[in-house]
């Protein structure tokens, strides 16, 4: 036992255990582990897909111009871009990337905003396949907004694999990139920039409506007016039917009343509010969202008279007590606040 | 203690006065050696009588005798690297010469505890580890404390610089409850917040003359708490070891700026003994540690258990800051606080903003939403010093021969951490333990009082939790307790600026990180003047009051008493009989236990009775040992303990030994009433039942299982107990070179103390939802039963040459624990130290040097706090001394974790680096 025990052992035992020591590396306290993003990281993104791909380069040159041009490239952002080529562009009537330059950035901007869903990559797939339309905000903030969440918003919709955009018809969907998606369109999405009441009033067609609006709103204050809410461009999400000062001609005739703008007043106030409330629906259906065959859908007056809905298909919209339909005439003026089509005949519900 | 030192100098001055010249019959003589070389401070006592010397520097002593003793007598010469040395001495006139020889005997050494009375260590009938006077000196340890973490079976829990836990064959954690620390024969448990502060409040290093440990069971001799082991600490007496002596170790930590910058390391120790007579003796001792903390900087995940995710204990989980927006960081404080879905926020920012509905509808469908608020970093937040000051001291006086009164005091202070439900800042924490003990022949009795004061102690959580409130609301609630949220609440701006992120064109993560920047805009930040004013006033504000401040004034007090009836005995057996009261008294003005009407005080007594004999001529040694304790809260508790040895050689025995242990709830599973993170704390005692109304509104069991809510059920809250067999061999070898000791247990568990999570509705006639469940968390009893085994071995080994080896090795295993259940039995599976050293190279033998290696396996930490894996880790000490032998001090170069390996020994708890030291001390012996 001694020898074995000899220092020169022990050296080595000692050594031995030393070198055990030097070997090893403790684990201090691991790092936290990140969770990987749910976006795939490869492939490429919003901006490079509209880089490498030529046809888009109109659009590509409206949103350099609009000041996005770092966002879509930004592998942390989520876009869904809603993405009229160069032949797109050029049937919106804008000939060339030329043409894009020269316009104001007050025009420019609102365009490449619009056309754009921040936040979220929605394919085709998570629109809803219901009347009317998803209401999606853009990156577009009104001028003179209260808060950066007001957006104006964009309408697009799905009828099993067909899709539009407002009433912009899809030409191909669900090009994945890895910030994003991106949908072709057929058309540049103009945004809009009128309230429906702006639209009312600027066409002396429909001063007719303007007097019926008036006298329905008349005793009435703040936003009991519909007027007000015509006129409101951030919150209301509207449909209006709007006869032209023809239709109102041919009702006040019916009536035995005279031809004129001013007839309104002859009637009483809760029968116009009644009569203008029924040609006003309470969410925003562009043509290629009406349905393709007649349908009762509700009205604003619904909610105060049950039942008082319209027979509405794809191009004529029918009152309960019209005995034909009316045509719709001039179809998607899209306002800030709705859309507005206009129709030959005023619609009735008694 | 400004009260005790007066006290001193008076006792003193009558003493002298009085008891100086009472002695007749001197014995002189001198202690001679081959071996040894130092012959000074040897011990000279007279066995069966009070009195004793220690020889001087040449070995010479002197022995003053009451004129009545008897011849002829027993002289007994003990001291360090010494082997114990009997003289019997006829003629009390001719001079006496004791020749002793090197301590190469290693079994012979004295210890106490394992049967309360004097014993070999070859002999003890259970496994007892023990650290003594020489191995703390040439311990490379910053602190004394860390050398029980190498002996065999040991486990440290290290919850700061200045606090460890010290735990045997499992269930080790932070203020370890079920392991006894007992100094100087008081229970070292702090009465109110239950933990033991052996390494806070207790010994100064060179009043340590050793330290006993019993693994395993021990409550049939010490009293109910002993149910996973025993530590014991004695301390010097003044007689014994006199004179000034000091050490001054100053080191430094943090070397690599990991966690801090690189800081100094104080540790100042002093001790002053005077025998001023025969008769009387005093001694004074302080130490004081300051240090720059440990860091506790775990910034994983953590999810806790909630009554949605139906998690038992929390785990660690992938997410950071800022990639999980609900995260949690372990030791992050603040982000506790969360709000399981914000879903609902964003409908209402939905019905504000209509032309966002179906946009946040989208949103939302895709599932809950959980955000929690910005969290502290513990760096941050907590106060970085750690600072240890003890003071003690102890009037010894013979008022006869056998009969010896001490009166004693150890106070402690400081700044440290602890790790219960969650991190706790010890801060300006007090505790003193005073005693009066009465030393007979074969008797003793002691009364002592353990008087704490948690001071300015707080919790880290619920400070920054509050600090987050007390900045920016996380959601405002109405007066009838519904969320009521404002455009000033955090959850609400957060909750728009994600949805503003989102609209700006962000992914959902980055919408997060903008949000959460969004929302912390202005946050107050550690460090200026506005977060301190905040924070300060937050933890200075009671816990049930709105803040994070413990007040805790609980205190104990204890009488108890032994009689050694051997003597009247003898020829039956030795007897030995015990008895004790305890009258604890809570008070936390309704802070920590339901003492809001009061304070509540609980007795205790015991009794305990021991007999030996032994049998077949002395070859088998039996030893029976019972004890009765009554709480008045809880039935009364037999506890027995049937130990054999068996003398195989007369350098072998073979032991064996059956025992139960026990313990009480504690005083917090008793009272505690304490609102924390996730609920409320509230002790088990029926009176809680009464309190909450569970008759009225019967709480449910959480979390809730597939078979729906079910009704909590409670039965009889009592002790846990434990049922330990245990076998074990000792044996010299090799000349008597080599100690080896070998073990191996057995322990049934049951009735563990546990807590469970209930719900109860806070609206009784509202539905059972998240909302409408208060959680609180009550001590139980568990009917699970489970079982642990495991064993160790050690050697140590003495070279020639002064060079010495030990090594152990150890295990720990838990048996049969069903998936549901958590056990807390945290102790890893294996476990390793090796201590080598030299006790003096060389020809003068000045230079001497040990090192330690440990070594312990990978195991699952479960605790309150957190849980997770604790890593395998390796760490390395060593010290080299130089002794000064014509100043009689000692030059020492240290390193605790000599490679910087930084390692964590439970989760949630500081990573350990190196300490780098050198020592100064003058005469330490």
């Amino acid at each position: 036992m001694k020898r074995i025990f000899n220092i020169g052992h022990f050296a080595g035992v000692l050594a031995l255990c030393l070198s055990i020591t030097f070997t090893s590396c403790n684990k201090d306290v691991a790092n936290p582990v990140a969770i990987p993003g749910t976006i795939p990281i490869s492939g490429l993104s919003v901006g490079e897909m509209l880089t490498v791909d030529t046809t888009y380069s109109y659009l590509l040159a409206a949103i350099t111009r609009a000041g996005y041009s770092d966002a879509i490239f930004n592998k942390n952002n989520l876009f869904t871009v809603f993405a009229p080529n160069n032949a797109a562009f050029r049937a919106s009537g804008i000939s060339s990337v030329a043409v894009i330059n020269a316009l104001p950035l007050t025009t420019i901007v609102p365009i490449a905003q619009y056309h754009v869903i921040p936040g979220v990559q929605m394919t085709a797939a998570l629109i809803p396949d219901a009347f009317p339309n998803f209401q999606a905000p853009t990156l577009f903030i009104p001028p003179g907004a209260p808060s950066p969440l007001v957006r104006i918003s964009i309408f697009p919709s799905r009828r099993g694999t067909t899709a539009w955009v407002n009433n912009i018809p899809v030409t191909k969907a669900d090009i994945y990139v890895y910030n994003g998606v991106i949908h072709n369109v057929a058309r540049i999405i103009a945004p809009p920039s009128l309230t429906l009441l702006n639209i009312i009033d600027a066409d002396a067609n429909f001063s007719f409506l303007r007097a019926a609006i008036n006298r329905a709103d008349s005793g009435a204050v703040g936003m009991n007016k519909l007027a007000e809410v015509l006129n409101l461009p951030v919150g209301p999400n509207l449909t209006v039917f709007a006869p032209d000062s023809n239709a109102f001609k041919g009702l006040y005739a019916a009536l035995g009343l005279p031809p004129i703008a001013a007839a309104a007043n002859y009637l009483p106030v809760q029968t116009v509010k009644a009569i203008v409330s029924y040609h006003v629906l309470g969410v925003r259906a562009f043509a290629a969202n009406l349905p393709a065959t007649a349908t009762p859908v509700a009205t604003l007056l619904t909610a105060g008279i049950p039942g008082t809905t319209l027979s509405i298909n794809a191009t004529t919209v029918k009152g309960l007590a019209n005995p034909s339909a009316a045509n719709i005439t001039i179809a998607d003026n899209n306002a800030l606040n709705g859309v507005f089509h206009v129709v030959n005949q005023v619609l009735r519900f008694q | 203690m400004k009260k005790i030192s007066s006290v001193a100098i008076t006792m003193l001055l009558a003493l002298i006065t009085n008891f100086s010249f009472a002695q007749s019959i001197i014995l002189k003589g001198n202690v001679v050696s081959k071996e040894v070389e130092n012959l000074s401070k040897i011990s000279i006592t007279v066995k069966g009588l009070k009195v004793g010397t220690t020889t001087n520097d040449n070995g010479q002593f002197t022995l003053s005798l009451p004129s009545k003793t008897r011849f002829p007598l027993t002289i007994v010469a003990t001291g360090i690297g010494i082997a114990v040395q009997e003289l019997i001495v006829t003629d009390p006139k001719k001079m006496i010469s004791i020749e002793v020889a090197s301590n190469v005997t290693m079994g012979d050494e004295i210890v106490v505890s394992a049967t309360r009375t004097q014993t070999k260590s070859l002999e003890s009938p259970v496994t007892i580890e023990r650290v003594n006077l020489a191995s703390i000196r040439s311990a490379p340890s910053a602190n004394y404390y860390d050398l029980v973490g190498n002996l065999k079976g040991v486990d440290l829990v290290t919850s700061s610089l200045t606090f460890k836990t010290v735990t045997t064959r499992g269930f080790g954690y932070s203020g370890n409850t079920r392991f006894n620390q007992i100094v100087d024969g008081m229970d070292n448990q702090a009465p109110g917040l239950n933990f033991s502060v052996g390494s806070i409040i207790a010994l100064s290093e060179l009043d340590v003359e050793n330290i006993e440990l019993l693994p395993g069971a021990s409550s049939a001799l010490y009293g109910p708490g002993g149910m996973n082991g025993t530590l014991l600490m004695t301390s010097k007496s003044p007689f014994k070891y006199q004179g000034f002596s000091f050490q001054v170790k100053e080191g430094i930590m943090h070397t690599d700026s990991r966690y801090r910058m690189g800081s100094p390391y104080h540790n100042w120790n002093m001790r002053w003994a005077q025998k001023v007579s025969d008769k009387f003796a005093f001694k004074i001792t302080s130490e004081l540690v300051q240090a720059k903390d440990w860091v506790a900087g775990d910034n994983r995940n953590y999810i806790v258990p909630t009554a949605e995710n139906g998690l038992l204990v929390g785990r660690i989980a992938d997410g950071t800051r800022s990639t999980d927006p609900n995260y949690n960081g372990v030791n992050v404080y603040g982000d506790e606080t969360s709000v399981s879905d914000i879903r609902p926020f964003l409908q209402g920012i939905g019905a504000q903003a209509p032309f966002l509905l179906p946009y946040i509808n989208q949103l939302s469908a895709k599932g809950a939403i959980p955000v929690s608020r910005t969290g502290y970093r513990e760096v941050d937040v907590v106060d970085p010093n750690a600072v240890n000051v003890k003071i003690g001291g102890s009037l010894n006086y013979k008022i006869k021969n056998n009969l010896e009164l001490v009166i004693a005091g150890n106070f402690g202070t400081g700044n440290t951490i602890y790790s219960g439900s969650d991190r706790y800042s010890i801060k300006d924490f007090k505790m003193g333990q005073y005693k009066a003990e009465l030393n007979g022949k074969n008797w003793n009795l002691r009364a002592y009082t353990t008087q704490e004061n948690a001071g300015q102690s707080y919790n880290l959580t619920i400070v920054s939790r509050y600090l987050n409130e007390a900045w920016k609301p996380t959601v405002t609630f109405a007066a009838n307790g519904t969320p009521n949220p404002q455009t000033s609440d955090w959850m609400l701006q957060y909750s728009q600026a994600y949805l503003l992120g989102l609209l700006n064109g962000k992914n959902n993560s980055e919408a997060h990180n903008y949000a959460r920047s969004t929302a912390d805009v202005g946050r107050l930040m550690p460090g200026t003047t506005a977060y301190d004013d905040v924070y300060n006033k937050i933890r200075k504000t009671p816990i049930s009051k709105g803040g994070g401040l413990l007040v805790d004034r609980t205190n104990l007090y204890a009488v108890e008493g032994q009689w050694n009836l051997s003597e009247y005995t003898k020829k039956f057996a030795d007897i030995l009989i015990g008895a004790n009261f305890r009258r604890y008294v809570l008070n936390s003005q309704g802070t920590l236990f339901i003492d809001t009407a009061g304070v509540i005080p609980i007795n205790e007594y015991g009794m305990y009775a021991q007999a030996v004999k032994d049998i077949f001529g002395g070859a088998v040694r039996l030893t029976i040992s019972g004890r009765y304790d009554k709480n008045e809260n809880f039935k009364g508790r037999f506890t027995p303990r049937a130990t054999a040895l068996f003398k195989v050689s007369p350098k072998s025995n073979f032991r064996l030994s059956y025992q139960t242990a026990y313990r009480f709830p504690s005083t917090q599973n008793q009272y505690i009433r304490l609102a924390v993170g996730g609920g409320v704390l509230l002790g088990g005692l029926p009176i809680f039942q009464k309190i909450y109304n569970f008759a009225g509104n019967a709480p449910i069991q959480l979390p809730i299982g597939t078979a729906g809510p079910q009704a909590a059920k409670f039965g009889e809250f009592k002790p846990e107990s434990v049922q330990s067999f245990e076998a074990g061999f000792k044996t010299l070898a090799a000349n008597d070179k080599l100690l080896i000791d070998i073990y191996g247990y057995y322990g049934r568990y049951k009735d563990f103390l546990v807590r469970a999570s209930v719900g109860q509705k806070i609206d009784v006639n509202g539905p059972i939802s998240s909302a409408n469940l208060k959680i609180l968390s009550i001590s139980v009893n568990s009917p699970e039963q489970v079982s642990t085994y495991g064993g160790g071995m050690s050697f140590e080994y003495r070279i020639r040459g002064g060079y010495f080896v030990n090594m152990n090795a150890s295990t720990d295993v838990l048996n049969g624990v069903s998936t549901n259940f958590v056990s807390y039995f945290n102790a890893p599976k294996y476990r390793f130290n090796t201590v080598m050293g030299n006790n003096g190279f060389g020809k003068s033998k000045k230079i001497s040097a040990t090192a330690t290696l440990r070594w312990q396996d990978e195991f699952y930490f479960q605790g309150d706090f957190s849980g997770g894996v604790v890593p395998a880790y390796t760490t390395i000490d060593a010290q080299v001394s130089y002794k000064l032998v014509e100043t009689k001090s000692l030059i020492s170069l240290g390193a605790n974790n000599l490679l910087n390996q930084y390692y964590v020994n439970a989760t949630g708890n500081p990573s350990i680096g190196g300490l780098y030291y050198v020592r100064f001390a003058y005469n330490i012996y």
